[in-house]
């Protein structure tokens, strides 16, 4: 993962520890918190940048980090579920995801 | 009307919808949590930026994105709701029968690389 993610990524605890969950979300958007309710109901853990609430330098270095690694346009939610990811809300690809890998 | 305050946010969307003559998202979690994000953003950019979509801060960037946003027309049109679902199509309950639904990015991809260079300069 990008160390700027890590440095500015916040975790919200969770016993499902199976898949390493990052979303980059908008602190204003409904399909976000949606998302993050989809996780917070299952007791999944995940990590969590809200990337209208950080610096222009932050914001250019992650989105042109995303852009270049996964060559989508960048809509929010934006989940990577260890080496895949997906681009806005989408809980049947979320239940997919959650049942294809993890140990 | 005070576009500031969380009443004065859902007059002018009212007020948007009548004239339009489209609907406001029923499900009165979503359409609060909508609400909150439109006066998040009138404050702290000074414009009702779309909350769904990230703002660069420039007004002039953000024209396009300003609720209701430049794409809600077609999109209403064509997906029976706006990219956030705040702003819906009369039939929408009665012919879609799902709760929201997803709409993809309209948005032209030479107006987010131009918000990419705003944040590099």
């Amino acid at each position: 993962m990008s160390e700027i993610i890590d440095n500015l990524a916040k975790t919200v605890e969770g016993t499902e520890k199976s898949r390493d969950i990052t979303i980059l979300t908008l602190s204003t958007c409904m399909w976000c918190k949606k998302c993050k309710a989809w996780l917070n109901e299952r007791n999944i853990q995940y990590r969590y940048v809200d990337v209208d609430r950080i610096e222009f330098e932050e914001k250019s270095k992650i989105l042109n980090y995303l852009r270049e690694k996964y060559q989508s346009r960048i809509s929010y939610p934006f989940m990577i579920c260890d080496d895949e990811h997906v681009v806005g809300y989408n809980p049947g690809k979320y239940e997919e995801l959650m049942k294809s890998g993890g140990s | 009307m005070d576009m500031e305050t969380k009443e004065g946010m859902k007059k002018y969307v009212e007020q948007v919808s009548e004239k339009n003559n489209w609907i406001l998202n029923m499900d009165s979690n979503t359409f609060n949590n909508l609400i909150d994000g439109l006066v998040d953003n009138k404050r702290n950019l000074g414009y009702q930026s779309c909350p769904c979509r990230l703002a660069s801060g420039n007004r002039e960037l953000d024209r396009d994105l300003i609720c209701p946003c430049d794409y809600a027309s077609q999109d209403i049109k064509e997906y029976g709701a706006c990219y956030c679902n705040l702003y819906m199509r009369e039939d929408f309950y009665e012919t879609i029968k799902k709760d929201y639904v997803l709409v993809p990015e309209r948005r032209p991809a030479e107006k987010e690389k131009a918000v990419l260079d705003f944040f590099e300069k």
